[in-house]
């Protein structure tokens, strides 16, 4: 079931310019489905922030419709349940931790018995239990971060919105942000995540979706980005041996003694392929479909696209 | 308010303006204290032809309306940039993602601002009060009116320096404003001399249309002011147009507000 909905959105910014503005999202269309962890791709301008801006209200959209739990995103009630960590924050800087959690808390309208309750298990959560009766401005970027991310978590979200969330972070805190993520996620939480890092994506998210020139070009689960068509490694023990593939089965892309890349005519022909290392002797170790990491779908991906146009 | 009032309150302590305006009500203090060591003369060696007290009083009145005076111009400086750091880059994005719509957020933090800075206001005027009432006897029950009209006063700069900021986008750009809308008010006081001096019946007609438009608030104080000291009528017309203008401004930057992309 989905709980997001962004249907054919477009965002032009200053569309009285002279050229017609620059266009920061171009039609774009894409769903998040509750309980997952939705990543979100591109490079610098993408419009990927443009996109969670439009979702969490701050922003309007030129054309289109995007929906929060079924409630339009311009409606201040679609985002009771939203927590939202925005990368580069600024919080008021007067605000000690526990001050910043409580003056979120109001903002959402919440008890002062159900923020305090919370007060401490957020702060434990993101290890910065010690620190909340410190005012912000003294705060490192990452424990700024930290607390920024207990904000984020003060009014139960169903969704969390979290742009950059490692940004500033060490390599311990960014494992225990990810632990929260999948801690999260296994409360049935859904967490849209915005980050360059794409290792980090590709530990964590169910699904991604790849932005560029503010078209949405790829879309679908980590596997799916990261897996190479029909093309399949096969370790096992080749030696000398000089294997013929006979081109209805596939064609083969590179050998080595312990490996051969294969690029398949099609998938269900992989049997015929073992039926005949077997007969050949050939000790088969794993058969695997060829993956490449996120990083290098993202970046073969953002290649083959064209040139950036501004504007429309 | 959603925890902006205390916010507000949490965010004016953490100024070092607060101490300002701790110090000008502790010289207002002083001053009125003070003011009883005036040698007042009476009878033919006197200056004024009034009594005593009622020289007396009109001292503490307008030490009274001068400090208040002092204080909303200071205040009107001062929160100049508190709407603009709410909606600066990467500040803005944590108020406006709230379950909150951008009208209730403004009205909101407006009202918290000026019930936080009307505050200050009474509390000043209540303390030079007393000290008057307390160290030599004075007091009238109409001089609190004084009061609510610097809170109205502050409230009508307020609307001025609140639209510049969402129009423009910064405290300086929204200080400068005010003080061209101070100066016309200023100059506006004296419209019938310029008039007669220009002698043109189109200038005639537009400075009594600016006249009207402009907000009033020289001439609300003195108008008050004299009341409280004499009990004279005075023109409701100068406020009525004042507040009317300052309800104009409130919504348009609210219209401002709503249109606006962070």
């Amino acid at each position: 079931m989905n709980i997001i909905d962004v249907i054919e959105l477009t965002k032009v910014y200053n569309p009285r310019m002279k050229k017609g503005g620059i266009v920061a999202l171009n039609d774009v269309s894409l769903s998040v489905q509750r309980g997952e962890i939705f990543g979100l791709l591109g490079p610098n301008g993408a419009g990927k922030t443009t996109l969670f801006k439009i979702l969490l209200g701050i922003v309007s959209a030129t054309a289109g419709t995007a929906l929060l739990d079924g409630m339009k995103s311009s409606d201040p009630h679609s985002r009771e349940k939203v927590g939202y960590l925005p990368e580069n924050h600024r919080f008021p800087p007067h605000l000690t931790g526990y001050g910043l959690l409580k003056f979120t808390g109001r903002l959402y309208g919440m008890s002062e018995s159900d923020i305090d309750s919370r007060l401490d298990i957020l702060l434990n959560m993101v290890g910065m239990e010690r620190w909340g009766d410190t005012p912000i401005k003294k705060y490192s970027k990452g424990m700024s971060q930290r607390v920024g991310l207990a904000q984020a978590l003060i009014c139960d979200p169903d969704i969390l919105f979290l742009d950059e969330p490692t940004d500033g972070i060490d390599p311990v805190g960014k494992i225990e942000i990810r632990n929260i993520m999948a801690e999260l996620k296994n409360k049935g939480k859904t967490i849209i995540v915005n980050s360059h890092l794409l290792a980090e994506i590709e530990n964590i998210a169910d699904r991604v979706a790849i932005l560029n020139h503010g078209r949405l070009i790829k879309t679908g689960t980590v596997s799916d980005l990261t897996t190479r068509g029909t093309q399949y490694q096969i370790d096992a023990d080749f030696g000398n041996l000089l294997i013929d593939i006979p081109s209805e089965i596939g064609k083969r892309l590179s050998i080595t003694t312990s490996s051969m890349v294969i690029e398949m005519s099609d998938s269900d022909k992989i049997n015929d392929l073992i039926d005949l290392l077997r007969i050949k002797k050939v000790s088969i170790r794993a058969v695997q479909p060829l993956k490449v990491s996120l990083e290098q779908s993202f970046i073969e991906t953002v290649a083959a696209e064209p040139p950036r146009q501004r504007e429309i | 308010m959603r925890g902006l009032l205390q916010d507000t309150f949490a965010e004016l302590k953490s100024q070092k303006m607060a101490w300002v305006f701790a110090l000008i009500i502790i010289g207002g203090i002083l001053g009125v204290m003070a003011s009883g060591h005036i040698d007042i003369k009476t009878g033919d060696d006197a200056i004024m032809d009034a009594p005593a007290e009622q020289i007396l009083s009109m001292i503490v009145l307008k030490l009274l309306s001068g400090s208040l005076q002092f204080l909303v111009f200071l205040m009107t400086m001062s929160t100049a940039g508190i709407i603009p750091s709410m909606f600066e880059k990467g500040r803005a994005d944590f108020y406006v993602s709230k379950p909150l719509s951008r009208t209730g957020l403004l009205w909101d933090k407006v009202g918290s601002i000026l019930i936080v800075y009307a505050s200050i206001l009474a509390i000043a005027g209540l303390a030079l009060l007393l000290t008057g009432q307390s160290v030599h006897g004075v007091f009238e029950f109409r001089w609190l009116v004084l009061l609510p009209t610097a809170a109205l006063l502050f409230a009508i700069w307020y609307s001025v320096s609140l639209c510049a900021v969402l129009a423009l986008g910064s405290g300086t750009s929204a200080i400068v404003v005010t003080f061209i809308v101070w100066v016309m008010q200023l100059v506006l006081t004296g419209r019938e001399s310029i008039k007669a001096f220009f002698d043109s019946k189109m200038l005639s007609i537009m400075i009594d249309t600016l006249y009207w438009i402009v907000p009033k608030p020289i001439e609300i104080e003195e108008q008050i002011t004299k009341w409280a000291l004499e009990g004279t009528s005075f023109e409701w017309w100068a406020i009525a147009s004042s507040a009317a203008f300052m309800v104009a401004v409130y919504m348009a930057a609210n219209e401002i507000l709503k249109r606006r992309d962070f």
